[in-house]
């Protein structure tokens, strides 16, 4: 059995143990030479020793969590390596034969049998020294066993060479999750893949088809009782490949919000992870140049009560480093914007629609931040490519807006100015009644994702940074949400016609075509183009959802009509969806467009809408 | 409710298998929770429709632990925007699930039609899917 010389006294010796084998043991506490920043292994084994010079116990708790804070994460610098070797020879004949089994056992190290070693070396001058006995042969040294990490339900043993291999209780299955891809993937923390099962043996192998060198991975038993093991964490390691994938951040999850102190708070929904434990994080001020540091805690999350110093209206870089790569955090993965700033850039800051309701948190606060956007207003006039739908159930209004921009693009010009303290005053016609205006008045901020691009609805084509964006389909919206009542008001279903003649002032003709001539459509269709009146088509309702199978074409769903036309002698409608992607026949452009054979048309869409006059 | 989808590398990397395959049949769905009624030519109705538990015969295994064609399997389409008939067919991403009798589940918000085989094929790699 593995053991530690010198158990006559019923104390461990490390004196009998040589070099080679302490550097064994150091090399089972960490395989890896850069450091896990989010534990304090120096400060671990301050603590065993001080904890040793005090009671003269080094108890199987104190080897366990020396291994826990070493092991699982498999890096301890070697400055951290040689405190613990140290650690070791200084106060060995205090380590009870327990402790010393547990460590040695745990790091696959299989020390030489009990025996008359040499006299303790003169580092450990605090030691008393064991009586020897007569020397022993040597005993040949015993291949390293493989490394063991892992709780009483589930061990990993070894390392990730041939994926993640262990010993659970039979019949459980493993499922784990890549920390390390985790935010990118925009996954929770127990959004787990079930990589193996283990067998009447208890063994298991699997792998997670995306895991790296250095990736952190965290694993669970499941019984067939759905019961839940507590988890292991490991760093991927062995695979022979570079641990070349720095730590990802997803900045859609942090909501940034300024305080009267100076200071900026930064949270975010702690149930998703935000980048890989363990990694620092780097926010630099690009007004003042101020940098914050923080580690990302054990489940991806900052630490609670993180703040930077700042203002409203501040951005700051986020850079991030696993402590392998980008460790000058040179590579930036994004900026945040510091929402608000009342006479900050694009003027004062006027009241704003609700968001969505499923967008709210349970106490009614909202989910997102807020970012003023001063981009142009136009870039190079409205067209119906600027469109594109946000996360929000209002196809109908953006099929309009599209369709308004295809055939009268002034109007929309006509429909909305730049005022000079920034904000933007647009006009609606009640009841598309010229005689009638609304004028609505919104600032630019628009719920965001934190990175820059808006929630809703946005510019298609050009850049969704805030100083950059195109505004003009973003600003129109936001300023009906805010005349019809927030929007969730206008997030829930709609239809396209009367929001055309909503912007223009007009009515519209109302088309069902499922009784109408096919001809007679197409021929309307031709001279709404020719004479410039915006058109839209709806879908059937989503229970008829099965027969749009394969189509190309989506159930409950609003459509622009950009035109009509014949060619080798057939007939096609010309369509516009307002995502700005998703077309039939996918020609490679996924930009929405397409054209649909008459008689398709006609058979899965349900309605056709024309402004007149 | 016609959202946009989510993007395809936000939901692949939740994927555990994919398959092209055809719906042979229902074996099972929820009662169907009535929709709003709503004006004609309104579109975006808010509603979802029933969970269902479909067979699903495969024509291609794409990646991840799924039957070789020819085979078939069951797998859950949740409660949401779309609905699947027998004949309907398509690229399925699969998520599966730990725990007795638990069938994976489809992602994409409308199931089959969310992302082109194409799309798919060319984002494994980046996602280490094979």
């Amino acid at each position: 059995m593995s053991g530690i010389g010198g158990l006559g006294a019923n104390r461990p010796d490390f004196g009998s143990a040589d070099r080679a084998e302490l550097d064994q043991l150091a090399q089972g506490i960490g395989a890896k030479a850069d450091k896990t920043p989010f534990y304090d292994l120096a400060g671990s084994v301050d603590r065993m020793a001080t904890a040793l010079a005090k009671d003269g116990k080094f108890t199987v708790a104190d080897a366990r969590e020396l291994i826990r804070e070493a092991g699982d994460f498999g890096g301890a610098s070697a400055d951290e390596r040689k405190a613990i070797v140290n650690l070791i020879r200084t106060n060995g004949s205090k380590i009870t034969p327990a402790a010393a089994d547990t460590l040695a056992k745990h790091y696959g190290v299989q020390l030489r049998p009990p025996g008359p070693g040499p006299a303790p070396t003169p580092a450990r001058p605090t030691t008393p020294t064991t009586p020897t006995t007569p020397t022993t042969p040597t005993a040949p040294t015993a291949p390293t066993q493989p490394r063991v990490v892992g709780n009483d339900s589930l061990k990993v043993i070894g390392d990730q060479s041939a994926g993640i291999q262990g010993q659970a209780k039979p019949g459980d299955t493993i499922e784990a999750i890549n920390l390390s891809t985790a935010p990118e993937g925009r996954l929770h923390l127990t959004d787990t893949t079930v990589i193996g099962k283990a067998d009447a043996q208890g063994k298991y192998s699997g792998r997670l088809p995306d895991m790296k060198e250095g990736d952190i991975v965290r694993l669970r038993t499941r019984g067939a009782d759905g019961k839940e093991g507590d988890w292991v964490t490991i760093k991927v390691g062995g695979t022979g490949a570079p641990d070349t994938r720095n730590a990802a951040v997803n900045l859609e999850r942090f909501n940034l919000t300024a305080g009267s102190d100076g200071t900026i708070g930064v949270t975010h929904n702690t149930g998703r992870p935000l980048s890989e434990p363990g990694a620092t994080l780097r926010f630099t001020n690009t007004r003042t140049g101020a940098k914050a540091d923080v580690t990302v805690t054990e489940n991806g999350s900052l630490p609670p009560g993180f703040k930077l110093r700042g203002q409203a209206g501040d951005s700051f870089t986020v850079a991030s480093s696993d402590g392998k790569n980008n460790t000058n955090f040179a590579a930036v993965a994004g900026t945040l914007q510091v929402p608000g700033g009342s006479n900050g850039p694009g003027g004062p800051d006027l009241p704003d629609p609700g968001l969505v309701k499923d967008d709210m948190n349970a106490d009614g606060t909202s989910s997102y931040a807020k970012t003023r956007f001063t981009g142009p207003l136009f870039i190079d006039g409205p067209t119906p490519g600027d469109v594109r739908q946000g996360a929000i159930g209002n196809c109908y209004f953006p099929a309009a807006l599209a369709a308004v921009a295809d055939k009268n693009p002034d109007a929309i010009k006509n429909a909305i100015k730049q005022n000079a303290d920034g904000t933007y005053t647009v006009r609606f016609y009640e009841y598309g009644d010229k005689s009638r205006p609304k004028d609505i008045t919104v600032d630019g901020d628009l719920y965001a994702r934190s990175f820059g691009g808006p929630l809703y609805g946005s510019s298609l084509g050009g850049s969704t940074q805030p100083d950059k964006m195109e505004m003009w389909f973003p600003i129109i919206e936001k300023a009906y949400a805010q005349w019809k009542g927030g929007y969730d008001a206008i997030g829930h279903g709609g239809i396209s016609g009367d929001v055309m003649g909503e912007v223009m002032g007009a009515r519209d003709s109302y088309t069902r075509l499922g009784s109408a001539d096919a001809n007679r459509v197409f021929s309307q269709i031709q001279d709404g183009a020719a004479k410039k009146r915006p058109m839209t088509a709806g879908t059937f309702g989503k229970e008829e959802s099965a027969r749009y199978n394969n189509s190309g074409v989506y159930a409950n769903h609003a459509y622009s009509v950009l035109g009509a036309v014949e060619e080798g002698g057939k007939k096609y409608v010309q369509l516009r969806n307002p995502w700005g992607q998703s077309e039939p026949g996918w020609d490679g452009k996924n930009d929405g467009v397409f054209k649909l054979e008459l008689d398709k048309f006609m058979k899965l869409y349900q309605s056709f809408s024309r402004l007149e006059s | 409710m016609a959202i946009p989808p989510d993007p395809i590398d936000t939901v692949l990397p939740k994927a555990t298998a994919a398959v092209v395959a055809e719906v042979t049949r229902i074996v099972a769905q929820d009662p169907q929770k009535p929709l709003p009624r709503v004006k004609e030519g309104t579109t975006d109705v808010p509603g979802q429709l029933a969970r269902q538990v479909v067979e699903l015969r495969v024509k291609e295994a794409i990646f991840g632990q799924a039957p070789a064609a020819g085979g078939t399997l069951q797998a859950e389409k949740p409660a949401g925007e779309y609905t699947l008939a027998p004949g309907n067919q398509g690229p399925f991403l699969l998520a599966g699930r730990a725990g007795p009798g638990a069938k994976p589940v489809i992602l994409g918000r409308y199931g089959p039609d969310t992302y082109p085989v194409d799309l798919i094929k060319a984002r494994l790699a980046k996602h280490g899917k094979r």
